[in-house]
């Protein structure tokens, strides 16, 4: 019993002292965001160098689950700036009151049309863009002697029937951006029809990316039986940057004219108690040393125009030239009714 | 508990409430959840009652190992068994209700072995053979005999699977598909998905009625109690009964161990071959110690609060106290870790308390999930003890702290170490909670895993696999040990 005691003092003392750390006297800020948030190591030294600021990065579960907390905490936000809304989540955030209107003077370094997003609110700042689109397994193409499909209508083709998988969107933000790339390539009245034509085809749904992708799909680390699902536009570098053994050519490629245009953007939470050193970070997430971290890290492409992009980057992920996007509030409008249309077309 | 109450009371509407009956789709859903969790239940007794016996009447020389095994689907994230399996048979890989049953039996059958098992330990041998002796054939010597004895530990285990079963979301996620949704992934999807947290607070307090029905059902069994029994060696028996316990126990040690072998040898491979590279990670290791110090110290508070509440429940003779104690403690099982982890955020969120992202509180998450099945483990065993024994010490001049010692927790130290374990585990492999809690360079071993399983990437993908074995590895190692601690105590007691 002794032993028991000693051993729970040592145990709750190592504890505390992980807590008490945390309380130290330089000036704090924390930054939420996705699990998936994953730059270099040591990339906040140059900030807390700059401004005496040090940086802690909270991880919040997906941007669904991220979004749901601020909510939640809306006026008492559990840090600082929260990083990674995305344009599919922009306006339930805005609506959910969740930021403080910032908008850093770095938008000058950015395109108009990934600026225009933030308006007219004006509250947050674009960081990075990325665009889902379908991958496919170039060796299962190549072996049979068979084109990979070149668009949307292609997937519908009986040449393509069983080969496509595709995840929920219900519950998966690719899933959802795929849904909305279809939407905006039929419109309101044929996107239903596509879909019916997709499900007759043999489309398989998954619940996420990570069963589609790494299950389901043929061309990564997986031994699955479908040569085509729904990822990201940068999956291919990922694959190169990640293989074992180096490679010089990804086993994927994109079909760039089925693609969704997502932008990820930051902000400051709404009470937070540091907002003029939170607006500092803003900045400095928008700015070239923290934007040509990303697409090595995040794989997603960096909105500063004035970062050049790494070799593999440029040549391996697709840059789509016309990709599909809508309006954030349009999105957070039909959202419900679009998701439970598709759910009768293609699940039940 | 207060915090998942927290969530329930700021966000439920009553036309939500109704809604889960009047909207079709989720009536559906809440009849799947039901038959298949009814279905996987006795599916897992069927097998796990069989599995117990052999594992908890005879003694052979791998039987501890087996048993430890058994525990290690329990922790595995339902992800990494999916990968498993799928790589197995790719093409025969298809999602709906019969793999999501076969994985809730894969993932139970330790609660029915260890449950039912403990107390067919201590089932007197002389019962069966004596109803033997009178003519009784196997069967209906399990009928009148053995199974009255067991009565109220297969349906303690029951209900205990029934509830994981019903509450299931990984594996529906994973093996059920989008086609087949279940109360907690509708919960989810609600919650994070469309934001809608009047519907997935409506969805939890029915979730927290059909769970709470069930504890009510089950809660109050009444069971004579026993002694500890020497185990028969399995070679003292026939033949022909000898051979077929063999193969039921390498039945069940390949049926745990097959999908870590896969997974093992996925990890020790790549295109050029062998390599340890992906275990070499400084990464991986950092977050088995901090997973370990956590688990540690969750399964600590949780015996040391699961002890408490078991003993009240069973010195205590007024039932509504009883009843008052134990709904308490099953509460974190019938919420959701999603709504759980969402409660401790909005509770802990304003000064004084303002302990969100303390590495602790990811602890007293923990805690609060494994504490249902503490209480749940130590309880029936607590309730055997006979006041007249304590008081018989009392009598011959033993204090009430050498009385206590020396009586109940004598009696109570082997449910004491499988309670131990099961919430140790319990912790290790906890994802819903930790995602929502935890801070970036704190991640556990299971939150690492569904982090570098959501990028694409062989070197990623492998990784995982191989925390994957270090965290099956870890829960072998722990029931071991607990296995064998307790063996070695009783057999310093009897020497």
């Amino acid at each position: 019993m002794k032993k028991f005691i000693v051993s729970l003092i040592c145990v709750t003392a190592v504890f505390s002292g992980c807590a008490g750390s945390n309380e130290s006297e330089t000036k704090k800020l924390t930054l939420l965001a996705y699990d998936s948030f994953t730059p270099t190591e040591g990339i906040f030294d140059e900030f807390t160098q700059e401004t005496g600021i040090s940086v802690e990065v909270i991880l919040g579960g997906d941007t669904g689950q991220l979004i749901s907390k601020a909510i939640l905490t809306s006026g008492n936000p559990e840090g600082d700036v929260l990083w990674g809304v995305d344009n599919t989540f922009l306006t339930r955030a805005v609506n959910g009151k969740v930021f403080s209107s910032y908008t850093s003077p770095q938008t000058k370094n950015m395109s108009d049309d990934v600026v225009a997003l933030t308006q007219p609110e004006g509250v947050v700042t674009p960081v990075d863009t990325g665009d889902v689109c379908i991958n496919y397994d170039k060796k299962w193409f190549a072996e049979r002697n068979i084109a990979p499909p070149q668009s949307l209508d292609d997937l519908a083709l009986p040449l393509y029937k069983d080969l496509l998988v595709v995840q929920n969107p219900a519950s998966s933000s690719p899933g959802l951006a795929f849904l909305l790339a279809t939407i905006s390539s039929y419109g309101e009245n044929g996107w239903e029809s596509y879909w019916k034509k997709l499900r007759a085809n043999g489309v398989r749904v998954v619940d996420g990316w990570t069963e589609a992708y790494t299950i389901e799909f043929s061309g990564s680390s997986g031994k699955g039986a479908r040569p085509l699902v729904v990822s990201y536009a940068s999956s291919p570098p990922a694959e190169v940057v990640y293989s074992d053994p180096p490679v010089n050519e990804p086993p994927t490629a994109v079909i760039d004219t089925t693609c969704f245009h997502q932008v990820e953007f930051a902000g400051i939470l709404r009470g937070s108690k540091n907002e003029k050193a939170a607006k500092l970070l803003i900045d400095y997430l928008a700015d070239t040393t923290f934007q040509s971290d990303l697409p090595l890290t995040l794989f997603v492409n960096p909105v500063n125009k004035n970062v050049a992009l790494p070799d593999v980057f440029t040549s391996f992920a697709a840059q789509p030239e016309k990709p599909y996007t809508m309006d954030p509030a349009a999105i957070e409008k039909n959202r419900a009714a679009w998701v439970d249309t598709w759910s009768s077309i293609a699940l039940r | 508990m207060w915090p998942t109450l927290v969530v329930l009371v700021e966000s439920l509407d009553q036309s939500s409430l109704t809604r889960v009956l009047s909207n079709s789709q989720l009536r559906q859903m809440l009849w799947f959840t039901t038959w298949q969790a009814f279905i996987s239940t006795i599916a897992t007794l069927a097998i796990g009652i069989p599995a117990a016996l052999v594992l908890s009447r005879y003694s052979f020389k791998a039987r501890q190992i087996i048993r430890a095994l058994t525990f290690v689907p329990f922790v595995l994230p339902t992800v990494v068994v999916g990968i498993a399996f799928s790589s197995l048979s790719p093409a025969s890989y298809q999602s709906g209700p019969t793999p999501l049953i076969l994985a809730h039996i894969y993932l139970n059958i330790a609660v029915v072995v260890r449950v039912v098992g403990s107390r067919w330990e201590k089932l007197p041998t002389a019962f069966n053979d004596n109803a033997a002796l009178l003519g009784a054939t196997p069967f209906t010597n399990f009928r009148t005999v053995t199974f009255p004895l067991l009565r109220s530990s297969i349906i303690g285990a029951g209900s205990i699977v029934f509830i994981f079963c019903f509450s299931t979301y990984g594996a529906a996620r994973v093996l059920a598909g989008p086609r087949f949704p279940t109360i907690e992934t509708e919960i989810y999807r609600y919650a994070f998905f469309l934001g809608n947290m009047p519907q997935a607070s409506a969805l939890v307090v029915w979730q927290l009625f059909v769970i709470l029905l069930v504890l009510a059902l089950t809660h109050r069994q009444k069971s004579i109690s026993l002694a500890q029994q020497n185990l028969m060696p399995l070679s003292s028996e026939r033949k022909t009964k000898r051979v077929f316990f063999s193969i039921a126990a390498t039945l069940i040690a390949v049926g745990t161990l097959l999908p870590i072998a896969i997974l093992l040898t996925d990890s020790l491979r790549s295109s050029q071959g062998f390599t340890f590279s992906y275990w070499a990670t400084s990464d991986m290791w950092t977050s088995f110690l901090t997973s370990l110090g956590i688990a540690l110290f969750a399964a600590m508070m949780a015996i040391l609060f699961g002890t408490g509440s078991a003993l009240a429940l069973a010195y205590s003779t007024r039932t509504r106290f009883q009843v008052f104690v134990q709904a308490l403690t099953s509460l974190p099982i019938v919420i959701s870790a999603v709504a759980l982890g969402l409660g401790y955020l909005l509770a802990f969120r304003s000064e004084p308390m303002n302990w969100r992202g303390s590495l602790w509180l990811v602890a007293v998450a923990h805690c609060a999930v494994a504490l249902p099945f503490v209480v749940r483990i130590i309880t029936p065993a607590a309730r055997e003890i006979q006041p007249e024994l304590r008081e018989n010490a009392l009598l011959l001049g033993a204090s009430p702290w050498e009385a206590w010692k020396s009586i109940d927790l004598r009696i109570l130290l082997r449910p004491l170490a499988i309670a131990a374990s099961f919430a140790f585990t319990i912790s290790l492999g906890e994802f819903g909670a930790s995602s929502l809690l935890t801070r970036h360079g704190h991640e556990t071993l299971a939150m690492r895993i569904g982090q570098l399983l959501s990028r694409p990437g062989e070197q990623l993908q492998k990784q995982a696999i191989a925390s994957a074995c270090l965290l099956a590895f870890s829960c072998i190692a722990i029931a071991l040990i607990v296995e064998y601690a307790v063996q070695f105590n009783r057999k310093k007691r009897t020497q």
